[in-house]
């Protein structure tokens, strides 16, 4: 698992993009695999919450998520979490540049 | 009963003003939409009987042909005001939800991420707002190799 992050501030927008390490496992019969994937995402920034995701299996492994939220300056730190269907999480901060 | 339909209206205020930290609770609430296997089944989970739309307001950039349908590429935004949250579904996946985005106070509703999709197929984003309508942009993607065998 690992969250990667690369967070600019432009004005006082910033463009968040996160490359997230995980299966995004789908059930396979053949395999005997059971699901894995993430559940939530969220971002959290000064103590708002800025990104709000609830994705599927549907979404590629190791996912990529880019987005833009308003309030943001150069040093503000970002705070990402998820949360996966098997209870698993990971949680990161992350300066904004 | 007055003193009931006091309460009652009690409750439903207290219900408004606190919707937005409800919204912790919507995995809970909603989770049964992602194990539906027709969009419409999804949608009707995730938004009951609201009328839906095309907009030209609102913006799905997907490819014509997808190579490869374990990543295709997608970009969702919209310039429509009072944005409460926005899916996206790929009608002939096996599980046609794909994710459901929550649009906080801050968030500017503009996502790009990278979905899987078995065959060629509609690929719809809906986009509610404040006002319950749902407002959707539809794309057809042709694809080469399916995603979903993994």
């Amino acid at each position: 698992m690992g969250i990667k992050v690369i967070a600019k501030v432009k004005d006082d927008v910033a463009e968040v993009k996160l490359l997230i390490k995980h299966p995004m496992q789908m059930v396979n019969a053949k395999t005997n695999k059971t699901a894995k994937y993430i559940q939530e995402l969220l971002v959290k920034h000064g103590g708002k919450t800025v990104y709000t995701m609830y994705p599927s299996v549907g979404i590629s492994e190791n996912p990529f998520i880019k987005f833009m939220f308003k309030g943001a300056k150069v040093g503000d730190k970002i705070d990402v979490s998820w949360k996966d269907n098997t209870g698993e999480t990971e949680q990161g901060e992350f300066d904004l540049k | 009963m007055q003193r009931r339909n006091f309460i009652k209206i009690g409750g439903f205020i207290a219900l408004g003003v606190l919707s937005p930290s409800l919204y912790a609770g919507f995995l809970e609430d909603h989770a049964k939409a992602f194990t539906f296997k027709s969009a419409p089944e999804a949608m009707g989970d995730l938004y009951g009987q609201a009328k839906s739309a095309a907009d030209s307001k609102v913006e799905l950039k997907v490819p014509d042909i997808a190579e490869n349908g374990g990543a295709v590429p997608v970009t969702i935004s919209t310039t429509l005001p009072d944005v409460v949250e926005m899916s996206l579904f790929v009608e002939k996946n096996p599980y046609p939800l794909i994710a459901v985005w929550q649009i906080n106070e801050n968030t500017i509703p503009d996502f790009s991420t990278r979905i899987r999709m078995g065959e060629t197929s509609n690929v719809v984003l809906v986009v509610k707002t404040k006002d319950g309508t749902l407002h959707t942009a539809t794309k057809e993607v042709k694809v080469t190799v399916g995603g979903c065998g993994g």
